[in-house]
């Protein structure tokens, strides 16, 4: 203890502080530089170009429309799932969590590739569906919207259902008791009493997955090609192909500001929601 | 209500399981069919797309370069990353806060973003090898897996038990070394791992910092599944599933599945 | 079931204006029994403690009464009203919990108010009625705190106005002092007691912890492993226990195995460790008996087993030898040497208790009377 006094052990910080500053925070620095800078100076001509061009409107649109849906079918999945995961016994619950675990550690490329092979015209998904009736000819679901959703709600489920289920464990179930001998019917009691005090995982789950989803690269490349751009392909693009670093450094900030945005705000909304709680 | 409630929970569960596991399943039944078109095996298995691993044009390299780039930048970062959490966590100066932040944020930030900034400062910088600028970029990558957990860890370990160590006898070197170290290690193992594990699949960073000699194993496959799709992919994805598994199984002995899951 | 057993409730149908009746309810848990066909009447107004050891099925038969669990079997009438399958908030029975279960995200007007929020009590009524739950614990100047900013004892309050602000049929407390340490939990049992008997509530008090019982009840029901063992107000618990069971469970008491050597009219002469003893009751000759004495009812000397107008020989007196002394306070417990399965225990004053010195023999005595007697149960 004698040699980790607060005094000079803050000093410890500093190879990593520096180290993101020279290769990260300037870097950052650079590329918003880069988007208001041409050969002819500082300028506003990146941002007035992409902004007026209403193609550009239309990928900022799709990329929060996927983002949004894909959200959204993620808390409807993983809100009920987590409740049921942490009131699991701990065997079936350790089996279940390794089930979580594996998808999230293996590589995007590898689920992605197995979600080409499910969705092709006659792919798994195809067959199932014509086994059960539900379809007579084989629907098209690879280079569709409903595949890419299909394939990048499969990618951020887990990073719903973790924290969710962090705080619904820790959730004491005579809470629930409680409200219902104080005469609020189950709905009531859920909420304004479960719902509210599961409020920060769910906060937590929806921040995570939005931001991983608005920023997702490597699923739309696979899954829905270039004839549905979204931010980060349009990035990639400007700089890998089109050689426009201008465009892309503007797409680029503007990625980057709507994932601050959500932090930003998922930080009020959580502040405000565990300020009192313990 | 409340066993509609429940019901609906446990379907969400199940559902949940079978969606997540499907593409990894479809994969490795692909990969053990004799069909060429990406079919479910129907009456024997096959091993014939494995045998045409290795004939596909540059995998161990690409393999064999994610290795080393991952390897290397988690070193560093668990060095970087330990000295920082031990700073944020047992310093008492300004700013604390606003480091650990700081030193986690990449986590949360697009990783396309990161990448073509790092390629135009790099430019900038005239530095166009590909092997250092992939290293200096991926302790970005892995470092905030090592903050994140160790942090965790750190906040939750008892001082005290260097003082006990210390009235029993111990100096105080051997003290960090038989009592820290070891309630520490699980915080290591995941930030290290799942560090290891990003890096090895980063693909956004990467993606602009490659060239034609250097492709890191996400590029060369992606490019595979691009240029050439047959089961040969379905082969190598099966052999990156087990090694996924084995990992976790590895982690799972060493520090439990709750605190892999971070819950 | 022994035969000592005195008006056992189980499966007895009691008066017919019970407020509360609980008729033979039974509760299993796979293969454990946890409730065994228990029959309970409580009066209106009335205060019962179930107390018993943990497994003994008081917290079932408390969540049954809540409509947190259903029963296998049986019925429970409140106020004329079978509850059968009606789900908790439909009953109108008000719950302490153990730990309060207080919701952490309101303050502590929030959670007296929750339950009148739930009912869709108007606003203005809600208001008042909060404020009266507040003045009721004396916590108005908390009013807008956080719950989880509150000291045990302030807590525990909480959780009680906040189940009494909906005007419950009845109350449920669930060991609601157990996590307040000794000194407070003496202070809100008598809060407690007051504050149901000037609102006239019928409560059901669980707990494992004899004193409490003793202290707040109108009645206690010892229950054992799913049955009630003995039903009765604390007094009558205390002198005259039912069972060994209820005996051991209740207080302290010198404990003696023996066998019946004479019978003499009512009195009953047993001989065991510590010689013969004279009590009164009625055994065959060579029945196996356990006779035991409360420690304030056994004296130093020989005097203290007189009888005012018997003969000399009316009283029990036996030499012990003293094993170790115990100072409570106020008096003194003498714990004498005793045989395999017997245990030896007296209360005396303090001067008399620094007198007495460990290794030494003490002569005592007391009343047959104040011996209790109960069969011998086999094994």
């Amino acid at each position: 203890m004698r040699r980790l006094r607060p005094a000079g052990v803050g000093l410890l910080s500093l190879p990593a502080t520096i180290y993101f500053l020279l290769l990260f925070a300037v870097p950052l620095a650079v590329l918003l530089a880069e988007s208001l800078h041409d050969r002819s100076g500082w300028t506003l001509a990146h941002y007035t170009r992409f902004f007026t061009t209403p193609y550009n409107w239309g990928v900022v649109g799709r990329t929060l429309r996927v983002a949004v849906l894909c959200t959204l079918f993620c808390t409807l999945l993983g809100y009920p799932a987590a409740f049921a995961l942490a009131r699991t016994r701990s065997l079936l619950q350790s089996a279940l969590i390794a089930a979580l675990l594996l998808p999230l550690s293996v590589s995007v490329i590898v689920k992605a590739f197995g979600w080409t092979v499910l969705l092709r015209g006659n792919g798994v998904v195809n067959q199932a569906l014509q086994a059960l009736g539900l379809t007579d000819a084989p629907l098209r679901l690879l280079f569709t919207e409903a595949g890419l959703l299909i394939g990048i709600t499969n990618i951020f489920l887990p990073f719903m259902v973790l924290p969710l289920f962090a705080v619904v464990r820790q959730l004491d179930p005579r809470l629930t008791e409680a409200a219902a001998t104080l005469g609020s019917t189950p709905l009531h009691g859920f909420l304004t009493v479960t719902l509210r005090l599961t409020l920060p995982g769910l906060i937590a789950g929806i921040t995570l997955v939005f931001s991983l989803s608005i920023a997702a690269y490597v699923i739309p490349t696979l899954l829905i090609g270039d004839t549905y751009q979204t931010l980060p392909t349009l990035i990639a693009t400007s700089f890998l192909y089109l050689q426009d670093p201008g465009k892309g450094s503007v797409a680029g900030v503007t990625l980057l500001v709507l994932s601050l945005a959500t932090i930003i705000a998922s930080a009020a909304l959580s502040r405000r929601f565990t300020g009192r709680g313990r | 209500m409340r066993r509609i409630g429940l019901a609906l929970a446990w379907t969400m569960l199940t559902l949940s399981v079978v969606f997540l596991l499907a593409p990894l399943a479809v994969t490795i039944a692909v990969s053990l069919s004799p069909s060429p078109v990406f079919e479910l095996p129907r009456d024997e298995l096959s091993l014939i797309w494995y045998r045409q691993i290795g004939a596909l044009d540059g995998l161990l390299p690409s393999v064999l370069l994610s290795l080393e780039v991952a390897a290397i930048a988690t070193a560093v970062s668990l060095v970087l990353g330990t000295l920082a959490a031990i700073a944020v966590v047992r310093g008492r100066f300004p700013g604390r806060e606003a480091i650990t932040t700081f030193l986690v944020s990449p986590l949360m930030l697009p990783g396309l973003v990161l990448g073509i900034a790092l390629l135009q400062y790099f430019r900038s910088l005239g530095l166009r090898e590909a092997l250092p600028t992939l290293l200096l970029a991926h302790v970005l990558v892995v470092l905030p897996y090592v903050m994140r957990t160790l942090t965790g860890g750190l906040s939750l370990f008892d001082f005290t038990l260097l003082d006990a160590a210390r009235t029993l006898g111990l100096s105080w070197p051997r003290a960090v070394l038989q009592v820290m170290v070891p309630v520490l290690a699980p915080s290591f193992l995941t930030g290290g791992l799942f560090g290891f594990l990003s890096s090895v699949d980063n693909y956004p960073v990467s993606i602009f910092l490659t060239d034609v000699y250097h492709k890191t194993l996400p590029i060369q496959l992606l490019q595979y599944i691009g240029e050439s799709p047959d089961p040969t992919i379905a082969a190598v994805s099966t052999l990156m599933i087990g090694l996924t598994v084995l990992v976790l199984i590895l982690g799972e002995r060493l520090v439990g599945l709750d605190r892999m899951a971070g819950v | 079931m022994p035969n000592g057993v005195v008006g056992s409730p189980n499966g007895v149908v009691g008066s017919p204006d019970a407020y509360l009746r609980i008729d033979r309810v039974a509760k299993r848990f796979g293969r454990a029994t946890v409730l065994d066909a228990l029959s309970l009447d409580v009066a209106e107004g009335e205060f019962i403690s179930l107390l018993g050891p943990s497994g003994c099925g008081k917290t079932t038969l408390l969540r049954i009464l809540a409509g947190l669990l259903t029963a296998d079997a049986g019925r429970v009438t409140l106020a004329g009203r079978e509850l059968g399958r009606l789900p908790p908030h439909k009953r109108n029975v008000g719950v302490v919990f153990q730990n309060y279960a207080l919701f952490p995200h309101l303050t502590v007007a929030e959670n007296i108010g929750f339950g009148l929020r739930a009912r869709r009590v108007p606003k203005p009524e809600a208001a008042a009625r909060v404020a009266r739950g507040l003045e009721m614990i004396r916590l108005t100047h908390l009013a807008d705190r956080p719950v989880t900013q509150l000291s045990g004892g302030q807590q525990q309050r909480v959780a009680m106005a906040r189940a009494l602000a909906v005007n419950p049929a009845l109350i449920l407390l669930d060991e609601p002092l157990s996590a307040l340490d000794r000194k407070l939990r003496e202070t809100m049992q008598v809060e407690l007691r007051t504050l149901l008997r000037a609102l006239r509530m019928t409560a059901i008090f669980v707990t494992h912890d004899q004193e409490e019982a003793l202290a707040l009840s109108d009645r206690i029901a010892v229950m054992n492993a799913g049955r009630i063992e003995q039903l009765d107000a604390p007094r009558a618990i205390y002198d005259r226990p039912a069972s060994p069971f209820v005996l051991d469970f209740v207080g302290l008491s010198t404990t003696l195995s023996g066998v019946v050597e004479r019978v003499d009219g009512p009195m009953l002469e047993v001989v065991t460790a510590l010689g013969p003893v004279r009590v009164r009751g009625q055994f065959v000759r060579g029945a196996r008996v356990l006779l035991a004495v409360r420690p304030e009812k056994i004296g130093v000397g020989s005097g203290a087993g007189n009888v005012p107008g018997a003969g000399p020989r009316a009283g029990n007196t036996a030499t012990i030898r003293v094993a170790d002394r115990t100072f409570l306070g106020r008096s003194c417990l003498v714990h004498g040497v005793a045989a395999e399965g017997d245990r030896v225990v007296l209360e005396t004053s303090n001067d008399m208790g620094e007198r007495v010195v460990p290794g030494s023999d003490l002569l005592v005595s007391w009343r047959p009377e104040d011996t209790l007697l109960f069969p011998q149960v086999a094994g």
